[in-house]
């Protein structure tokens, strides 16, 4: 009851971060039957938890980040890549989700549990001629499978431009009359699926090769005027989730556009109304008892608290090459620390990260791309 | 209630086998029961590669606990495939699971391979438009739609679907990307009769609901590798619309006009350096309305694409003058400030 009343009548809106911690603590060990729907997804439970802590600067103590490592090692497939539960065949999804899970943890324990030569044979085995990627073995096609692998591929130093050969150009393919991208060539534009392609073209270094002034107006148009939050397609309704999805590809085009030689981009801000997406969040999309959710009257769970938290700390945070300005709505205690907008890491475990596998030659190919 | 596996005599020979989530388990989920048994059953089967009609039976099983489950529906299609089971049989099943589950990834991959190895689309469309009546805006179901009509070719009478549905909800953003997604692989927009038609059909939609934003973005979507300025007498069309039907997306579309004039002005034709003037003016007047007044939420954009244009247009750009100074104040590295 006391919650209530502090979100809806105090001036200032508060981050209830001691409610999410213990959401978030309680949920990294155990996790009732309604996960049950989850249960080829619990790599992206570690990272959706991990990441959230990580947001909110809260330690993962040592003990927990060791079983962390070894449930993780033991949903690495032994073909390559990684799955959604022990036992299970690798997919790219829990693929990314475990890599990044372990770049949080940033151990060299953690480090060492991925099997890089066996993981770029995965990523080959999943490669399609025409330059897109199948989900898994046997498996479906679209964007975020290039972006699932264009971001382990680079995190773990396996990146070689055979193995992304036409990917860009059918990436591109994806960009359509809206101006955002589809899943595949030919659907509606969709935020989840922009996010992917466009970081992905990031990653390979091809973002240039995009129509970035029509992607700039479908990503700021897709930002809600009453609600603040973003919704995730043209006339759709708001969604939490969106926040960083929608909301992390403005970092990506302000970097994207300064590269093109853009010189009246604002050195303050990003091109969307950051104060109103943050009081979407911390107004609307907030549960009392911890954790956050797609919109008021939706259930809690930890792939909303992850990317309401990682859209928030979007808006809180702007930086460029030279300087770094905060747009903190409400107390000081809001703060959350800033996301890098490719990998949705914190930056230095992105960079940590790299350095450390930048240290190892890239392996060998032993398999033949997958048909 | 239906008998546990490790209760039927029929299974006794095969020894289940519990998932290793290791002595300290993470993200530990506390199954029930029946998830526990199935699924100890299911990893039995696998590590033995066991192919027989009880592995088969037990997949639909597994399915029904987490329809997620994708490693379950590979092994169910390697079944299918070395049990010859009737693929019409599972058709119906495929048909049931998606109507009870719609959003999920692996139920449509499963129904596209199984019309594959048919290569029987003669239910789909049928099919699609049901799941589609109950939610015309299924991103899985338009992508099933999309590839049955194009691997089977299938175009013919889809834009009069496409239309029955912006009929009931003129709103459908997936109903316009599936008319120029028909339109484009059908007679192409280049065709001028196909344009000034579909041009008819944006405004027409517009005066009945002046507020949608798909209207106005499929008018746009559809002349912009042209150029809009290329459309005669369209300015002109929406400047009429402007005293009655105004809105944010009208605006903008006007600015878009005129930023593809001054575009083309500058590359082609003698025009008289007053004009262009006027045109950057009427531009510029634009975004400040939308900034200031009409489309707030994005005025860091409208303010942006201000001051874009007139770096590249403005008086300065023409000539050999200095260039106005960038009006944002400068700041200092690592400045830090509250909103309100």
């Amino acid at each position: 009851m006391s919650v209530y009343k502090q979100i809806h009548s105090l001036p200032q809106p508060t981050l209830l971060r001691e409610q999410h911690y213990q959401y978030l603590k309680k949920g990294l060990r155990h996790l009732s039957d309604a996960y049950e729907c989850l249960d080829a997804s619990r790599p992206w439970l570690c990272f959706w938890i991990l990441h959230s802590l990580e947001l909110l600067q809260e330690p993962i103590p040592a003990a927990v980040a060791s079983d962390v490592c070894q449930f993780l090692a033991r949903c690495q497939s032994p073909t390559g890549g990684f799955a959604g539960g022990p036992g299970q065949h690798a997919h790219l999804a829990p693929t990314y989700a475990a890599v990044n899970a372990l770049c949080i943890i940033g151990t060299d324990e953690a480090y060492n549990v991925i099997d890089r030569e066996k993981l770029l044979d995965f990523l080959w085995s999943v490669k399609q001629p025409d330059g897109s990627f199948v989900m898994h073995v046997g498996g479906e096609v679209d964007v975020r499978s290039a972006y699932c692998a264009a971001s382990v591929a680079s995190l773990t130093n396996i990146l070689t431009p055979k193995l992304f050969e036409n990917t860009t150009n059918w990436i591109l393919s994806c960009q359509n009359w809206e101006g955002g991208l589809s899943g595949v060539p030919g659907l509606e534009a969709h935020g989840g699926y922009t996010f992917c392609g466009t970081a992905a073209l990031v990653i390979l270094g091809k973002e240039h090769m995009l129509d970035l002034k029509a992607l700039l107006r479908w990503v700021v148009s897709r930002q809600m005027r009453f609600e603040g939050g973003f919704q995730g397609r043209c006339n759709k309704l708001v969604d939490g989730c969106y926040s960083f999805w929608q909301a992390g590809l403005l970092p990506l085009l302000h970097r994207a556009l300064y590269k093109e030689g853009e010189s009246e981009l604002s050195q303050q801000r990003w091109m969307f109304e950051q104060q109103a997406l943050q009081e979407y969040i911390l107004l609307c999309c907030q549960n009392p008892t911890g954790g956050l959710l797609d919109k008021p009257g939706k259930s809690r769970d930890f792939y909303h608290t992850c990317y309401c938290l990682s859209g928030l700390s979007i808006a809180q945070h702007f930086g460029n090459m030279d300087n770094h300005y905060e747009v903190i709505l409400g107390k000081e205690e809001n703060r959350l620390a800033p996301t890098h907008p490719v990998y949705n890491i914190c930056p230095e475990k992105v960079a940590q990260a790299l350095q450390h596998f930048l240290r190892m030659p890239v392996p060998e190919v032993s398999r033949q791309p997958g048909g | 209630c239906v008998t546990k596996y490790i209760n039927r005599k029929e299974w006794a020979d095969l020894e289940p086998v519990p998932q290793d989530d290791g002595p300290n388990p993470v993200v530990k989920i506390a199954y029930s029961e029946k998830f526990s048994d199935v699924y100890d059953y299911f990893r039995a089967l696998l590590k033995n590669d066991e192919k027989t009609e009880r592995a088969f039976a037990l997949t639909a099983d597994a399915i029904d606990l987490n329809a997620a489950n994708y490693t379950v529906w590979h092994y169910r299609r390697v079944l299918l495939q070395a049990l010859s089971k009737d693929l019409k049989e599972e058709m119906k099943y495929i048909t049931n699971i998606i109507e009870e589950q719609p959003k999920n990834y692996q139920v449509w991959h499963h129904r596209r391979m199984v019309v594959e190895w048919l290569n029987d689309p003669s239910e789909e469309l049928r099919f699609i438009a049901d799941i589609l009546s109950q939610d015309a805006k299924n991103y899985h179901a338009w992508q099933h739609r999309q590839w049955v009509i194009q691997e089977y070719k299938l175009w013919d009478n889809e834009l009069e679907f496409v239309e029955n549905l912006l009929e009931e909800d003129v709103r459908n953003n997936s109903a316009w990307n599936q008319r120029h997604f028909v339109i484009s692989h059908t007679t192409g927009f280049s065709d001028p009769a196909v344009v000034e038609r579909e041009i008819q059909y944006c405004l027409n939609q517009i005066r009945k609901a002046p507020h949608n934003e798909s209207a106005w973005n499929y008018l746009k979507g559809m002349l912009q590798d042209r150029g809009l300025s290329s459309q005669p007498g369209l300015l002109e069309r929406v400047l009429e619309l402007k005293e009655t039907h105004c809105s944010p997306y009208l605006l903008a579309f006007l600015f878009d006009c005129y930023e593809d004039a001054l575009e083309n002005i500058t590359q082609k034709e003698k025009v008289e350096e007053e004009e262009q003037k006027e045109t950057l003016r009427k531009a510029l007047e634009i975004c400040r309305l939308l900034a200031q007044e009409k489309d707030t939420i994005r005025k860091e954009y409208w303010e942006f694409l201000g001051r874009s244009l007139r770096n590249k247009y403005g008086n300065g750009a023409l000539s050999d003058e200095p260039m106005a100074e960038n009006p944002e104040p400068s700041i200092s590295a690592s400045q830090s400030q509250e909103a309100s």
